[in-house]
């Protein structure tokens, strides 16, 4: 694993890898079928993980041990999730220096770290702390990572594999060590300060190997810290840290290998962090159909948005960020969110409508405090109101306001498996066909929401632009 | 009887050039043993046993007495040769690593006279400067790095390090 690959080494490595890949697999039989997912009046068949990245144990200013401590206790233990998965830079490899200049690995910062995921009972069974650049800046061998991580010192590896199964259905998890083999310092100078990032054909091989072992699981999502391609100068994305995103950076090799691996067997996700901007997206380079391409951002080095939850709702996929200390977390699991990553995304937009007559409305809420009141509503805004839709805001502004657009939610009872955190409704009207969005509203410790874009078969719509179709019928 | 002599004299022509091979190969091996780069590579090998095998796995003082012998073979390398970059770079990397900053800062300071085009140096000692709260000192080394540095790049990091150290200061 531990190779110093450069870059037309790298090339024929990575092309060699791609040509025995094709070559020796017999017959093509995929990992998994993202498009599997269902909308259905079946409430059993959910399960969710928590996912967070960067946490940076170490920089100066960023409260990294102070937020891993709360989302391994306290966000934990109120999710209750499958599992957890932390995509790199466990530390900062600075020490709590004034410039922030990676000058490491520092012994200071792994033991805290250490301390504090082994303190709170964290196992290898359930966490799962994949190595940054950051964890690798100084370490050829990461020699730190493997001693004072937990997958680290359970497996002696830096990538691993998982399944979770349950009575409907196997989904398969890898995660893959995206740093470089140089273990080179951190440096001072572009493009790649240092941080020289791929996939070699040892680490090509394994994560081949696991998606072919698990090619029966219903779904694989894929984790790793890195992007797979470097982003194009996007000012959009420009963050106030202009330091993180001016040395933001991606595989240097393995990534076209790494893409034909996910173009054959199908996984639904790649979801990485390193960037500390939160993005649904849609990767489709080289590929037919594409991944989501989920970047999570910082639990230290953000405001908000520090964690993601993900939950498989009959094989369909949500995911919304949340922010540290802020409770109740929500998320919509059904409908799913037609927009995940791109306009009608094909894995959720498409997904197989087996409600019946039933309109299906579920969320998942995580508080400390009890949970008061979940209440959902549903809503559309035609495309052919021109200015209307401009102004459109302003009216829902005043909508929002309304408490006759809610309609409650209720829990499901304690026999359930999902008890306390799932909540439900039947929307009892007919749905008139289009594009809808569903917000769903719980009040606990404070007052949260999640708002999803969904789709029903089309019909004619509101001449007016703008209907609200509640389970109480109080349009408009 | 001819031939018997003659085989046994080459048998013995080819023991002797051996011996005399070996002999002067050992001859070879001890006098590249005591260059700089032999006490370098020696330091090394102390440097990076205390670091990536005793200190991660939890045994800080194994490391210290590691470390202690590193900077002895790193100074031998630099008695012998004072202009060797690679034995003043690692000696650096010791002290820091040691928290004598003080010590590291001398060795940075040392190869920005032998390597002034080499921005990390100047980097390095800036944050061994800051790590004993000389804030000046740290702001005054990065300004001489931007006066190096042609790449605008490098000069917009050196800007974040700079303005994080005004904030220090």
């Amino acid at each position: 694993m531990f190779w110093t690959i450069r870059s037309k080494e790298s090339m024929a490595v990575c092309a060699a890898f791609i040509f025995m890949f094709f070559v020796c697999i017999p017959c093509p039989v995929h990992a998994s079928d993202p498009y599997c997912a269902s909308y259905s009046t079946d409430n059993e068949k959910i399960f969710w993980f928590i996912q967070t990245s960067d946490v940076h144990i170490g920089a100066k200013g960023f409260p990294g041990s102070e937020n891993l401590e709360w989302f391994v206790s306290e966000a934990k233990n109120v999710i209750n999730p499958s599992f957890i998965v932390v995509t790199g830079d466990l530390t900062d490899c600075t020490n709590w220096n004034d410039l922030g200049y990676p000058d490491g690995p520092h012994i200071e910062e792994w033991q805290e770290y250490w301390d504090i995921v082994n303190g709170n009972g964290m196992t290898a069974d359930f966490f799962y702390d994949l190595p940054g650049n950051h964890d690798h800046f100084g370490d050829q061998i990461f020699a730190y990572y493997l001693d004072n991580s937990i997958q680290g010192r359970a497996t002696g590896q830096t990538q691993f594999s998982w399944t979770r199964t349950f009575d409907f259905g196997t989904y398969h998890f890898l995660g893959i060590n995206t740093c470089g083999n140089d273990g080179a310092d951190f440096s001072m100078f572009p493009p790649t300060y240092g941080d020289n990032a791929g996939l070699d054909t040892l680490e090509l091989e394994f994560i081949q190997n696991n998606l072919e072992a698990n090619k029966d699981a219903d779904l694989t999502m894929i984790f790793g810290h890195h992007l797979i391609c470097k982003r194009e100068t996007d000012w959009s994305y420009v963050t106030g840290d202009a330091l993180e995103e001016m040395t933001m950076t991606a595989l240097i090799y393995g990534g076209e290998a790494f893409t034909a691996l996910m173009e054959y067997y199908h996984p639904l996700m790649y979801s990485y962090g390193h960037s500390h901007v939160y993005r649904e997206e849609f990767f489709v380079k080289d590929m037919s159909e594409g991944v989501i391409y989920l970047n999570v951002a910082s639990l230290s080095k953000n405001d908000d948005k520090n964690y993601n939850i993900i939950a498989i709702d009959n094989n369909g996929i949500s995911t919304t960020p949340h922010t540290v200390g802020v409770w109740p977390a929500v998320i919509i699991t059904a409908p799913l969110d037609k927009n995940l990553g791109m306009e009608q995304d094909p894995y959720t937009a498409d997904a197989e409508d087996l409600t019946g007559d039933s309109t299906p409305v579920r969320a998942l809420v995580f508080d400390t405090n009890p949970v008061t009141r979940v209440d959902y509503r549903m809503y559309k805004i035609t495309e052919d109101v021109g200015d209307i839709v401009g102004t459109g805001v302003n009216i829902i502004g005043g909508l929002v306001e309304s408490e006759d657009m809610w309609c409650p939610m209720t829990q499901v009872a304690p026999t359930h498996p999902s008890y306390p955190y799932l909540w439900e409704a039947d929307c009892p009207n007919p749905l008139e066909g289009g594009d809808y969005t569903v917000e769903v509203r719980a009040m606990g410790s404070t007052t949260q929401r999640d708002a999803v874009p969904t789709a029903f078969p089309e019909d004619p719509v509101d001449d007016e632009g703008i209907c609200f179709i509640t389970a109480a019928g109080n349009g408009r | 009887m001819v031939r018997r002599v003659l085989v046994f004299g080459c048998a013995l022509s080819v023991f002797f050039a051996s011996f005399i091979c070996i002999a002067q190969g050992q001859a070879l091996s001890q006098e590249i043993a005591q260059d700089e780069v032999f006490y370098n590579e020696q330091g090394l090998s102390f440097f990076n046993q205390g670091y990536y095998t005793s200190l991660p796995q939890g045994r800080p003082q194994e490391a210290q007495q590691l470390f202690e012998q590193a900077i002895a073979a790193f100074k031998q390398s630099i008695a012998i040769n004072e202009t060797y970059a690679d034995a003043h770079r690692n000696l650096a990397r010791v002290y820091y690593v040691q928290k004598r900053f003080a010590d590291a800062a001398q060795e940075y300071e040392r190869l920005i006279e032998l390597m002034p085009e080499d921005i990390d140096m100047y980097v390095k000692l800036a944050t061994a400067h800051a790590n004993q709260e000389k804030y000046p000192e740290a702001i005054d080394v990065l300004e001489r790095a931007k006066e190096v540095a042609d790449d605008e790049r490098v000069v917009s990091l050196l800007n974040e390090f700079l303005q994080r150290l005004q904030q220090n200061d």
